[in-house]
């Protein structure tokens, strides 16, 4: 009996051990997270929602993205914008790394992870038209990271590797137009291919629009190079053309949104620290614009009120930018309704990502340089203004669109006012909205870059790299810098890298600094398409503070 | 010591041999159903007389008790017994021999005839016989002695061991005391012995009635510690450094957070508290970090059961003991997660003897004590001139000038006040904070069945308004012998606590006291206290001085009143343990245990937040974690022979931990102002986390063995399955082994001056699993879009992980003087952290941000000394003086092959806690100033010293050089005074507060030079050796403003002139108690009453940097360390303690 019981004493921790490896058996699946979706099950079925991530968040994203990034650099740079934050001072030229460093972190960790996944996939799954699609949507997104950074990491994005080397902003841009060789060609050959369907959030897989997206995407890239390397610019904008551009509106590339994935300007205007320019205001009400009140809201307050449309200076003081102009009390104005949040009645619009508008004036620019675009400068001009008129305007009449585009009003003096400063703002600049053929070339550029400018409303971005390869539109000088080694009448040329890169990616970052910048690694080194002689550039002396 | 040894003859199945067994049998009456007919046949040649009684007991139940001094048991006889007496065959047996016997109940004891007493042998009881015997033994001659033994209080000890010096003859004490024992001589010296109690001896006559008084050991080596899995063990056993904490203290002089009462106390263990207020948590360290991943922090084990690891909702009143496992030598038992050491927490159990209802009351008193050196000259504004929205104090000197008042109140436009300097502004926000703490406690029993129960309720304020806690704790305990042989152990203990608006830490929006910290000197409080005023459309909004200036400033006292948060806390823990002896030496034990913690949430800001919520927002947590245990232990003790002893044990462990959290929103705005409810949105955010279940298994087996009580071997080993870990490492299993040898008791003529000394070696492995989710990589799936959008997450997974190894060894000795009055302990260890999994960062355009990994090895290096001293023990008067010391330096040796660094985090731009290959643990980088190869600062043409690009000057690590603390008793009868004092030497605090209050202009170091004048290495810094880019001297004067606002620049702080040492003394507390004089307390029919006065953290007896208390720090994590970011003031707390024995 005695030992029996030993027996069984010891029996216990072997019958325990039996049921332990019989229990580690559901470790596997205990050791999955029930609200996620493992990287390798991803199948045809979730690969369109992988797509719609890359489409959002490559665009727009979130506060990384969108608000560190654009809004905070590009939206102030291209001077569409001023911030009304006393705390926002990259208006004054000062460099914020961290905003940066989110926002190059944000596109790098989930858009670029995605488009990459998804072109992955569809090469090894044979999902040709899908696979073309994405490579074209990889275009535009890395456009915009080459065009704030110059080199940066793109033939070597996803190595899984501690060292990833950049490439050449030259080297993007070739790879760019190759890779929108490739891909036209592809979808050419499936065109009742419907790649993602309705995931697909820009065109809901209709491949035909692809196509001239694809060519418009190819004629704004040979633009942007114009004065890096004429000739490829000019090969390449008369390629496009012949190949079918965005011909009107309808083919326009709008991102669509829901109220879970807003409009970027609709995510950020319940605090709206950003409100008109006095570059807008000058050059909207100069022109008696109808545009104004379409983008615009009359001062008053932050949801608008009746006290007019006020732009102020870009790079007021922190002292200037008070809570009184914040909150719009004093008068300045912030953007229209329709971008307000939707408990403030805001409609959430779609957002443009390539319009037929910018199309006529790459069109417009490319024939004033006596490229082969299919018509002359002056006609894509006007074509080009009648659409941005539709898309932004709706309700203008063809005749007051014909007014319009025949006046010679040109942009106003900007009252002071609303700071109680002495601020001195002539008018913008002594174009007509008229188009002036017979103008020097310069003129005729200002004209058409112009008018572009109004257009890309929504693509602060895109605004801000014009101004820096052409220098229009003019805009003034900002009122403060709070960095004694560049001057008030500068335009920021680039962004720095951020510091994330510096620790974890030292040896590439240092690399393309030393090899493939051309320049130190700060916001006046000029990346490899800003070539424009710097003495043609407007000079924005006249617009100083005193 | 005697080396004679009883014999008990086979013993009957489940009555094993226990030496003072045969006492305690002889007591008992009816043990043995008769068994009247005892007759035995038996035949054989040359057997031993050991089979002989076997046989005899086989047949009849007849046991034979012999000391083998007297008996040969091996001596080989011929017999041949056919249906012989029980007589017969003793007398066969001793048959020549100088023996006789005697028999009770069934019990036959050997023993040498007495010549001298004719009484002894009893009438012809057992003579020379010749092989046949007439009689049966008649009752034995034997001499009785009883008492009783109680301690120093007069209460009666049960269980006290009794034993006849030179035998093994014994008994223990009843519940009331009591004890008999039959002596087989007249005299005698008797041996009580109780656990934790000093031993003693007493001489005895015959019919004795004693009384008997032990007293509590004053040598810690005597100590009875509770270790690895509950077990009780003699800490003169142990292989490895452990400590015990009086739990006494901790109810006298109180802590909200029980662990901060620890603080100076124990060697080696570093505690640190958060800036979060009442109820806050505190870091807690034992021996030095050493996980790159983890939070190096130990783990808490209650009544034997790993803890979810939230110590501070724990209630004192209830503990029983503490103990430290320092590391991982002590804790290897408990495995993964005690590679960092473990507190071993007991609470308290009915007694036996008695009822006892006790009531403990604390008044606690908190008091802030504000260091910062604010400056009170200059008023708000920018380079000297006044701005009324401005959030600096770069403005005028104040001089009482009629100034603008800075108020957006359209009612109050054009207000005016004359400026002057309010240097009580920012202690103004706070008030006193208190903790007022009731308990009572019950306990009751019989020998079978005892009941404990505890109820304390708690009601705590910071010292900031509306930071308030309450917190109701109940425990109910019972122990029952169900049978003889079955033991039930269950607790139940619930805890509800409810935090009003913790504070928050940091720079932070939400944090009252960077508010307060960063107001310009000229702001008056009552200006302040209105923080809101309606606006043209009837919204309350908040006024404020310079909304929108910095990004993270608000009014203070809006942030205090209009951004609300609340806190409720659930906890319940049960636990059922069940332990049955299957032998008198072989138990077993199964648990089961339950701990689990709800915690809900909510945030409330106002219509006018600026920045967070400025048109308001809700906000719900809810997080629901538990933790199964369950396990079973097998425990076998077996006295080898009288030198040789030993104990074997082997269990098992399932242990089962997920926690969930759901939080929900109301996003940007709120549909009506101020009214919180989530439906009250159009746009609600809502996220679920359903946990990360961790499912770890384990089998265990460990022992001990001594000789003679001299020299201790243990051995533990154990192994685990890890749910988190790839199917071919999921198993691990590791080792440890220790050895102790008591010098003292190995050598014999050893000398007397020693009580003690003892060595000690051991040496542990512990293995650590991974946090779950580690081997694959996943994607989320998100709203938005069409058809929703999928996100692959930025973790590449790492299917090859291995479990995580800490290898440790240690070394020390114990030393002790004059009976207990001089001790020292010292201990050397050294631990590798090896195989560490943690991420490393990898740049993004790699297309993810991080990699699981294995790699490092941190080593932690130290000593411990502690030293116990009784300088005076005359009469009633004792004074006991201990100090300890601990050193540890933590290495890293090395990191992983992809990347020698890794940055664990990067503290507001002035701290990066860098783990680097070779250098320490947490050494901080941070900006600092240019030098040249001479090591002179450049200083530019502006004036101002150039600022590296990066964060690349090391300033050091936040591990002191060594710590230390004096603790101290003096009592004289019912009096007692005692004292704490710690010593932290070195360490580096990177102070963020201090380079904001000079970016802003608020600190007494920037009153020179406002005018200018300040040249940089000659009239200001002049200790600082300084060269111009262009190799002259420099020259250039500047202004404080442009110099200060550029170092202390709150997004690149430089952060070499704000990193301080954390040298500082202070007095951690003290305390004076009282105990009422017993004729007294009976008057009042209460057993006892004590009275004490208390203070905690009372002063800094010396500090290196004014106004930084180095302990107190944002967040708990590794990373917090060395940082201190608005932290509120230390506070220093009085208060009294009444508690009284109600019998």
């Amino acid at each position: 009996m005695s030992i029996k019981k030993y027996v069984v004493a010891g029996m216990l921790p072997v019958a325990m051990a039996a049921v332990l490896t019989g229990c580690t058996k559901n470790f596997d699946s205990l050791n999955m997270p029930q609200n996620l979706v493992t990287a390798s099950s991803i199948n045809s079925s979730t690969l369109g929602p992988s797509f719609s991530d890359a489409e959002y968040y490559g665009f727009i994203g979130n506060t990384g993205g969108w608000e560190l990034m654009h809004e905070l650099h590009a939206s102030i740079y291209s001077q569409i914008f001023t911030t009304t934050s006393a705390g926002f001072t990259t208006d004054e030229f000062e460099e914020n790394a961290s905003w940066v460093d989110a926002g190059w972190t944000s596109f790098y960790s989930n858009p670029a992870v995605m488009i990459n996944f998804v072109k992955n996939y569809t090469a090894a799954h044979n999902m040709a038209p899908e696979n073309a699609v994405a490579k074209i949507w990889e275009v535009p997104i890395f456009e915009r990271m080459t065009d704030f950074f110059g080199p940066i990491i793109f033939s070597q994005f996803g190595n899984g590797q501690t060292s990833v080397s950049y490439d050449s902003q030259e080297s993007v841009y070739k790879s760019f137009f190759s890779i929108l060789d490739s891909a036209v060609t592809v979808l050419q050959q499936n065109t009742s291919a419907k790649p993602f369907g309705n995931s697909d959030l820009v065109y809901s897989g209709n491949v035909g629009r692809w196509i001239a997206f694809a060519n418009s995407l190819r004629l704004r890239l040979a633009m942007r190079i114009v004065y890096a390397d004429a000739t490829l610019a000019q090969q390449e904008a008369e390629k496009a053309v012949a190949a079918g551009t965005i011909a009107d509106n309808t083919g326009n590339a709008l991102l669509s949104t829901t109220a879970n994935n807003l409009d970027y300007l609709t995510q950020w205007t319940y605090i709206n620290p950003f409100c008109m320019s006095a570059t807008d205001q000058s050059i909207l009400e100069g022109f008696q614009d109808p545009r104004l009140t379409a983008f615009w809201a009359q001062g008053g307050g932050r949801t608008g009120g009746n006290m007019g449309y006020n732009g102020l200076r870009n790079g007021l003081t922190s002292a200037q930018r008070t809570s009184a102009i914040r909150s719009g009390a004093a008068g300045n104005s912030f953007v229209a309704k329709q971008w307000l949040p939707l408990a403030d009645g805001g409609s959430n619009p779609y957002v443009p990502v390539m319009t037929a508008a910018e199309v006529c004036f790459l069109k417009a620019e490319g024939a004033l340089r006596g490229w082969n675009m299919g018509g002359t400068a002056e006609s894509f001009y006007n074509q080009g203004i009648t659409y941005s008129m539709e898309y932004w305007s709706p309700s203008t009449s063809p005749a007051a669109i014909n007014a319009y585009i025949a006046s010679t009003n040109t942009p106003s003096a900007v009252p002071d006012g609303i700071v109680a400063a002495s601020f001195n703002t002539p008018p913008e600049s002594n174009i007509t909205v008229a188009y002036e053929s017979g103008a020097s070339f310069e003129t005729q550029l200002e004209q058409i870059i112009t008018q572009k400018w109004i257009d890309l409303f929504l693509s602060p971005w895109e605004a801000w790299a014009e101004r820096r390869r052409t220098g229009y539109p003019r805009g003034y000088a900002i009122i403060s810098s709070l960095n004694p080694s560049i001057p008030v009448t500068s335009i920021i040329r680039r962004m720095v890298y951020p510091p994330s890169e510096y620790s974890n990616n030292s040896t590439a970052v240092n690399a393309a600094v030393s090899g493939l910048l051309n320049g130190p690694d700060n916001t006046m080194t000029r990346v490899w398409w800003d070539q424009k002689p710097l003495t043609d550039y407007p000079d924005l002396s006249s617009s100083v503070v005193p | 010591m005697s080396k004679g040894l009883i014999k008990i003859a086979r013993s009957r199945p489940g009555y094993s041999i226990a030496p003072f067994l045969f006492a305690l049998l002889l007591a008992h009456s009816s043990l043995y159903a008769s068994q009247d007919s005892a007759y035995v046949n038996l035949q054989g040649k040359r057997i031993t007389i050991a089979s002989v009684f076997k046989a005899l007991q086989q047949q009849t139940g007849y046991i034979v008790f012999y000391d083998n001094s007297l008996l040969n048991d091996q001596e080989k006889v011929d017999v041949n017994f056919l249906h012989s007496s029980v007589p017969d065959i003793i007398s066969f047996v001793i048959n020549g021999k100088d023996l006789t016997y005697v028999v009770k109940e069934r019990f036959i004891l050997l023993k040498k005839k007495q010549q001298a007493a004719p009484k002894a042998g009893g009438n012809g009881a057992a003579g020379a016989g010749n092989g046949t015997v007439n009689g049966v033994a008649t009752a034995p001659q034997d001499f009785p002695v009883s008492g009783v033994v109680k301690n120093a209080e007069g209460e009666p000890l049960s269980g006290v061991s009794v034993t006849l010096k030179g035998t093994r003859i014994g008994t223990s004490t009843n519940v009331r005391g009591e004890f008999t024992l039959t002596l087989p001589t007249e005299t005698g010296v008797l041996i009580f012995s109780y656990v934790g109690y000093e031993k003693q001896e007493l001489k005895v006559g015959r019919e004795s009635k004693v009384t008997v008084k032990l007293v509590m050991a004053s040598n810690s080596l005597n100590q009875i510690v509770v270790t690895a899995l509950g077990l009780r063990q003699e800490k003169k056993s142990l292989t490895y450094a452990t400590q015990s904490v009086s739990t006494e203290q901790l109810t006298e002089a109180r802590e909200l957070n029980v662990m901060n009462s620890l603080e100076g106390k124990v060697a080696g263990l570093s505690i640190s508290q958060n800036g979060g207020g009442v109820g806050g948590a505190s870091r807690v360290v034992l021996r030095g970090n050493r996980s790159i991943f983890g939070d190096s922090q130990p783990l808490y084990v209650v009544d034997g059961v790993p803890t979810i690891g939230y110590p501070e909702d724990l209630d004192p009143d209830n503990f029983a003991s503490i103990n430290v496992l320092k590391g991982a030598n002590a804790a290897a038992l408990y495995g993964s997660d005690a590679q960092n050491g473990a507190i071993i927490i007991t609470t308290k159990k009915g007694r036996a003897d008695r009822n006892m209802i006790s009531v403990n009351n604390t008044f606690m008193l908190q008091q802030a004590d504000m260091g910062l050196p604010f400056q009170n000259l200059y008023g708000q504004g920018d380079l000297g001139a006044y701005q009324s929205g401005s959030a600096y104090a770069w403005g005028p000197q104040m001089t009482g000038q009629t100034v603008a008042s800075w108020t957006l109140d359209p009612s109050r436009a054009g207000e005016t006040y004359a400026m002057s300097p309010q240097p009580h502004n920012v202690m103004d926000l706070f008030h006193n904070g208190y903790t007022i703490s009731s308990n009572v406690q019950m306990s009751t029993g019989t020998e079978k069945s005892q009941t404990f129960f505890s109820m304390t309720s708690t009601e705590g304020s910071g010292i900031l308004p509306l930071n308030t806690l309450l917190r109701e704790s109940f425990l109910l305990r019972t122990t029952n012998k169900l049978t003889d042989k079955l033991t039930l152990d269950a607790k139940m203990n619930y805890t509800l606590q409810n935090t009003n608006n913790p504070t928050r830490e940091s720079a932070d929006n939400y944090n009252p006291v960077q508010q307060i910290y960063t107001m310009p000197r000229n702001i008056r409080t009552k200006d302040a206290k209105r923080y809101e005023y309606l606006n043209a459309n009837g919204l309350l909004q908040q006024d404020y001085w310079a909304p929108g200036v910095v990004s993270t400033a608000e009014n203070p006292y809006w942030v205090l009143n209009r951004n609300l948060s609340y806190d409720k806390l659930n906890r319940f823990t049960g636990m059922v343990s069940l332990t049955y002896d299957l032998a008198k030496d072989l138990n077993l034990m199964v648990r089961g245990s339950y701990d689990r913690l709800n915690d809900n949430g909510q945030q409330m800001d106002y219509d006018g937040t600026l920045v967070r919520a400025p048109y308001g927002r809700y906000t719900v947590t809810k997080s629901f974690t538990y933790n199964l245990n369950s396990d079973f232990l097998l425990s076998y003790t077996r006295k080898l022979s009288d030198d040789w002893k030993f104990d074997v044990h082997a269990g098992g462990n399932l242990k089962y931990v997920n926690n969930d959290t759901m939080s929900a929103n109301t996003g940007v705005a709120l549909l009506v102002p101020n009214f919180f409810s989530l439906s009250n949105s159009n746009l609600p955010v809502t996220s679920y986390s359903p946990g990360a279940p961790l499912d770890i298994q384990s089998l265990y087996a460990f022992g001990n063995i001594n000789w003679r009580e001299a020299v201790y071997l243990s051995v533990t080993g154990r192994n685990d399955w890890s749910s988190t870990l790839p199917a071919n490492s999921r198993s691990y299993f590791y080792p440890s082994v220790g050895a102790s040898v008591l010098l003292n008791s190995l050598i014999p003529d050893f000398p007397k001056v020693f009580s003690i000394a003892k060595l000690r070696a051991s040496y542990a492995k512990v293995g650590s699993s991974a946090p779950p989710f580690m081997l694959q990589r996943f994607a989320t799936f998100s709203s938005g879009g069409t058809n929703g959008f999928l996100q692959l997450n930025g973790i590449l997974p790492n299917t090859e992980l291995k479990p995580e190894q800490t290898t440790s060894t240690e070394a020390g000795f114990n030393v002790g003087f004059f009976k207990g009055r001089l001790g020292l302990d010292f201990t050397y260890y050294n631990t590798n952290t090896g195989n560490q999994l943690f991420t490393i960062s990898l740049p993004v355009g790699s297309g993810a941000s991080s990699l699981y990994t294995n790699g490092g090895d941190v080593r932690n290096r130290g000593v411990e000394i502690e030293l116990n001293t009784v300088p005076v023990e005359v009469g009633h008067f004792r004074w006991e003086l201990d100090f300890n010391f601990s050193h540890v330096r933590n290495t890293v040796v090395r990191v992983s092959d992809q990347r020698p660094k890794v940055i664990v985090a990067n503290q507001s731009y002035i701290s990066q806690y860098v783990i680097q290959q070779g250098k320490n643990f947490g050494d901080m980088y941070t900006f600092g100033l240019v030098r040249d190869s001479l090591g002179r600062v450049i200083v530019a043409a502006n004036g101002l010293p150039e600022i590296t690009s990066s964060q690349s000057v090391d300033v050091g690590t936040y591990t002191p050089d060594w710590m230390g603390g004096i603790s101290s008793t003096i009592s004289y009868k019912n009096l007692s005074f005692s004292f704490v004092i710690d010593h932290r030497q070195g360490g580096v605090v990177e102070d963020y507060t201090d380079a904001n209050l000079v970016y802003f202009g608020l600190s007494k170091a920037t009153v020179n030079g406002r005018n200018g004048g300040l040249v940089f290495g000659q009239n200001f810094f002049s200790n600082y050796k300084t060269v111009t880019t262009t190799g002259k001297e420099n020259t250039t004067p500047v202004t404080a403003e442009s110099f200060w606002k550029t170092m202390g620049n709150p997004s690149i702080p430089v952060g070499e002139l704000f990193a301080r040492s954390g040298t500082n003394t202070r007095l951690r507390e003290a305390a004076i108690s009282y105990s009422l004089p017993r004729t007294f307390s009976s008057r009042m029919h209460v057993a006892n009453i004590k009275v004490s006065l208390v203070g905690r953290n009372l002063f800094f007896i010396s500090r290196s940097t004014p106004g930084l208390d180095p302990d107190i720090l944002t967040g708990t994590g590794t990373a917090s360390e060395g940082f201190s970011s608005f932290a509120p003031p230390t506070t220093r707390s009085f208060g009294a303690n009444l508690k009284v024995d109600l019998k």
